[in-house]
């Protein structure tokens, strides 16, 4: 099976993921990505995008404890699978790699501030 | 305050991608509940039904990029079957018309057969309430298969064959059951030996079955009821076991109630609708059959031993009855399983019709195939280029077998429906064919018929088509693909083979059509003997009393009489024992004083009243019964006109005096015949009685009463019943029929055949029509050029017309010729449903020759027209 990569909005789902720990919610998920990168990512494009990452094997689901408060329906919390976190760890590095001595280029905000007294 | 945010969201909701659609609603949901309160109601609802079609968008955006994300990755892994069928379709979808004329042939051809399975299966395989039911045989005298034996016949039967292990007589009759409050009325019963229920292997639902111990005279009389009675008489109440009910005025303890699925397997044979309510022990019924021998009204079922066939039962059977009746000449008795006595009637029919089923899927196949072949024609350029490019034969031929393998699912699940409508109508139509009781149902049986069906269609239809494809030689179908021509001789003369096949099909499907319409015109044109249109028929219960105590039922009578006939526009009443075509049979050994001849099977009918007036049949010679032929003057009888030829040789009937049951009676008059068993029989020998001479009380128990009426009899039915009422209360009359509706019943079932067959033969001249069109038109296509090249040269456009006619009418001349001779072996099958029509008919074969061949000239009609429009110069330059 050929390789895929992370596309953009998977690799943002999958940090917000490593980021919240243990288990998030979808709306979680979608509250560390606003909180973080300013991004307002609709429900519509969240789930789909978990669902293809669970189909991958690189996140996996569970059913909550129904929750008292919403007429005890349950809901779903997601979890990073081992596999998820070394594809991220690929991905990542392949940027890393990709972006190493480009820095200036790339960010070039904080490399000037570095380099200023 | 939320303005109804639940219903907005959920109608817009439904714009979000299926699997999403809840979990996206709902954060949708709690983010609208989270700020609501910072903004108006209105704006809320605007920002929430904005944000959820947002999400809907990214959701379908998002979901179709993880479908084409898992195509990638698994295109490679799908196998090369699913591979098959996607193109399959595709190349299917390219072809509307041709897809869809294919999967309408298939899926009506197929709904046909299917639910003709399912309606023959429900016949011929209906489950029987016994035990071993293959083991059970019925006995019946030779002169007419639904007829009783002797008594003394089966038991001699009983006691010297080999081959039967059990053997039960029983005989039905009509009889009056009374209930604790004196209502009475009729109901089919059976007086039994005790060995009967042991023979069939049943036992009650409740109480005792009739034990061998009940047969000893003197003992207690006993009954077991039908569920039916039960619950009729006592609704069900379980303490009814032990308690008392009259049957013809005498008491009887009820011992048993049989389950409600029992059916005795008389009245499934010959009383059809008339469920027999009660089995009672008689042991004088059978002291009686044993001393008359004139008796021939028991039925005789048997059992064989484990492992004797019914043919060796049979030829043993006939060798003990031509020992025990010497005189006779041949055997005396018809042996036949119980299950087929039981479906003789409409076994011939089922068989017919399915004989027509298979000709209609073969026409089917045929066309399907035709069709695909030439598609294939039409193609084959392409699939040259596929082998030219590599493609392996079996890849070719898997690719166009995943293409019927297509039509053929398609066609099997539309067909499925259809035949699920199909089973439904016919549940719906099957009361008046006797068939009510009958389950129809969809079984696994029927599933599986369909799965060999759409398999053994997807290899007719698809094999030939693959392997003519897959057999083009590259070279020359590319060669010909660039000429734009080919007329392929092989193709088209496989092609022109499998119209004739068809048109060989519809035409022996055309010639039963032909053979059972000329039957039902027949029919409609027998006169049943009495007149049915003005007559209106009941059922009428009489307090069963022995003779001394006739008058009651003489005065409840003649009140009856009375009162009906005050009814404005009633010209005539009387009563019957048995009405014509009720099904009764009724007869005893009638012998002429002072003639030398054997005694005759007669039937014999009393009557009251202005019977004969109010039937319609006239009394030929002599007089009719009169007041005066009353208990006590001296006993007369009335005989038909086959009596006169029959019996007395043709001789004067007036002045004769004939034994009846032991009474020397003076024949007084002649009726004209009436037809007794329906329209198909005639000749019956017939005697008539007066009631009130009757000393047979079970001949006086029930009565039909027939009212003669002036105009439109139906008005009259419910002052009928009330006139009844009101001269013998707590007597109710059973359903108020017109005589009519007896000869309407006959006739159903013929009017069925011929509809449902005509109906098939239709379909399949239209299926052999388009086939002959379809190949015609490819014709004409193909030999364009030719056609051109003979019109440049002079020929002129009716002769190149001519041309295309004269092959179609030689192709359909073969399958005429194939027809004719196949619609006459087919017509084997029918020939017990013939009345009327031989095989051979004239004009039933002249008739499908004209309309066959005038299809044929319509179907190449615009094939030929075309033919003759060519124009040399372009299609040459072409």
């Amino acid at each position: 099976m050929p390789r895929q990569s992370l596309g953009e909005l998977e690799l943002l789902v999958m940090l917000a993921l490593l980021r919240l720990g243990a288990a998030a919610y979808g709306a979680a998920i979608r509250a560390e990505i606003r909180a973080r990168v300013g991004r307002d990512v609709t429900p519509g494009a969240i789930y789909p995008t978990l669902a293809r990452l669970e189909d991958r094997g690189l996140v996996k689901s569970v059913a909550s404890d129904p929750l008292p408060e919403r007429g005890g329906r349950s809901r779903r919390v997601f979890e990073l699978r081992p596999q998820g976190l070394k594809e991220l760890r690929r991905t990542w590095r392949q940027y890393a790699v990709l972006a190493h001595g480009l820095e200036p280029a790339l960010d070039p905000e904080r490399a000037l501030g570095a380099k200023k007294p | 305050m939320t303005p109804r945010p639940p219903l907005l969201a959920r109608a817009l909701g439904l714009a979000i991608a299926r699997p999403f659609r809840d979990e996206v609603l709902s954060d949708l949901l709690d983010d609208h509940h989270g700020c609501h309160g910072r903004r108006s109601s209105m704006i809320a609802a605007a920002a929430l039904a904005a944000a959820i079609l947002r999400s809907a968008w990214d959701s379908h955006r998002h979901a179709r990029l993880a479908r084409a994300a898992d195509h990638h990755s698994r295109g490679i892994r799908m196998t090369s079957f699913l591979r098959d069928l996607r193109f399959a379709a595709r190349a299917l979808a390219r072809v509307p018309w041709l897809t869809l004329a294919a999967l309408v042939t298939l899926s009506v051809g197929l709904g046909a057969a299917l639910t003709m399975y399912v309606v023959a299966d429900g016949i011929l395989n209906a489950p029987v309430p016994w035990a071993a039911p293959d083991r059970l045989a019925m006995l019946s005298s030779n002169a007419r298969a639904l007829w009783g034996v002797r008594l003394g016949d089966h038991e001699e039967v009983a006691a010297r064959s080999a081959s039967i292990e059990a053997a039960s007589a029983w005989q039905g009759w009509q009889a009056t059951l009374t209930d604790r409050d004196g209502i009475t009325s009729r109901v089919a019963a059976a007086s039994v030996g005790g060995e009967f229920f042991r023979m069939l292997g049943v036992t009650p639902a409740l109480g005792r079955a009739i034990l061998p111990e009940d047969d000893q005279l003197g003992r207690e009389p006993v009954v077991v009821l039908s569920d039916a009675t039960w619950t009729r008489y006592f609704a069900g109440d379980p303490s009814a076991v032990g308690r008392s009910i009259d049957i013809d005025g005498a008491p009887y303890r009820i011992v048993g109630v049989m389950p409600a699925a029992f059916i005795d397997p008389i009245n499934w044979a010959i009383f059809g609708n008339r469920p027999i309510g009660a089995w009672r022990s008689a042991p004088e019924v059978f002291d009686r059959g044993r001393r008359d021998k004139t008796w021939v009204g028991f039925w005789s079922v048997i059992r064989l031993k484990r492992d004797v066939s019914i043919d060796a039962a049979a030829s043993e059977i006939s060798a003990i009855a031509r020992r025990i009746q010497p005189d006779s000449t041949g055997a005396p008795f018809t042996i036949a399983t119980l299950r087929e006595a039981n479906t003789r009637g409409v076994r011939t029919t089922v068989y017919a019709l399915l004989a027509a089923v298979v000709a209609l899927v073969l026409i089917v196949c045929v066309n399907v195939a035709n069709l695909l072949i030439g598609r294939g024609l039409g193609r084959k350029g392409e699939i040259a280029l596929r082998l030219a490019l590599g493609a392996s034969r079996g890849a070719v031929i898997r690719q166009v077998l995943a293409e019927s393998a297509i039509l053929a699912g398609v066609g099997t699940g539309v067909g499925l429906l259809l035949a699920l409508g199909g089973v439904r109508a016919v549940r719906a139509i099957a009361g008046p064919y006797g068939l009510s009781g009958r389950a129809f149902e969809f079984d696994a049986s029927a599933v599986i018929a369909a799965v060999a069906l759409a398999l053994v269609t997807t290899l007719l239809c698809g094999l030939l088509p693959a392997w003519r494809s897959s057999k083009n030689d590259v070279q020359i179908a590319l060669r010909e693909t660039g000429r734009s021509q080919g007329p392929s001789r092989a193709s088209q003369s496989l092609r022109r083979l499998l119209v004739v096949v068809e048109t060989a099909l519809a035409c022996a499907l055309l010639v039963q059509a032909g053979l059972l319409g000329r039957s039902l015109v027949n029919l409609l044109s027998v006169r049943p003997g009495f007149d049915a249109d003005r007559a209106l028929v009941t059922s009428l219960s009489l307090p069963p009393v022995p003779f001394a105590r006739l008058s009651e039922q003489t005065a409840l009578l003649d009140a009856v009489f009375a009162n009906v006939r005050r009814m404005p526009g009633v010209e005539a009443a009387g009563t019957i024992t048995d009405f014509p075509m009720s099904g009764a049979i009724n007869s005893t050994s009638i012998s002429i004083v002072g003639a030398t001849a054997e005694p005759t099977q007669t039937l014999v009918r009393a009557i009251d009243g202005d019977y004969f007036d109010a039937v319609g049949v006239p009394v030929v010679r002599g007089r009719g019964f009169t007041e005066a032929d009353r208990q006590g003057a001296a006993p007369v009888a009335l005989v038909n006109e086959s009596f006169v030829a029959k019996v007395l040789g043709g001789q004067s009937a007036l002045g004769r005096q004939a034994v009846v049951r032991g009474v020397v009676r003076e024949i007084v008059g002649v009726v004209r015949d009436v037809r007794e068993f329906g329209l198909t029989t005639s000749g019956d020998v017939t005697l008539y009685t007066p009631y009130r001479q009757e000393a047979q009380d079970w001949m006086r128990s029930g009565s039909t009463l027939v009212v003669r009426a002036g105009d439109d009899p139906l008005r009259l039915s419910a002052s009928l019943r009330d006139a009844v009422s009101r001269a013998a209360p707590g007597r109710p009359i059973g359903a108020v029929r017109l005589a009519n509706d007896y000869l309407d019943r006959q006739l159903a079932v013929p009017r069925l055949q011929a509809i449902v067959i005509a109906a098939f033969a239709t379909v399949s001249v239209l299926l052999a029509a388009i086939g002959l069109s379809g190949v015609l038109a490819c014709a004409v296509a193909e030999r364009l050029r030719e056609i051109a090249i003979r019109l440049a040269l002079g020929a002129s456009r009716s002769s190149v017309a001519r041309l295309i006619v004269g092959q179609s009418l030689w192709v359909t001349g073969i399958g005429l010729a194939g027809g004719l001779v196949g619609g006459w072996l087919l017509s084997g099958v029918v020939s017990g449903l013939l009345f009327g029509v031989t095989r051979t008919d004239p004009a039933v074969i002249g008739g499908t020759t004209a309309l066959v061949l005038i299809t044929a000239l319509i179907a190449s009609w615009a094939p030929a027209r075309r033919a003759g429009a060519v124009d040399p110069m372009r299609t040459l330059k072409q």
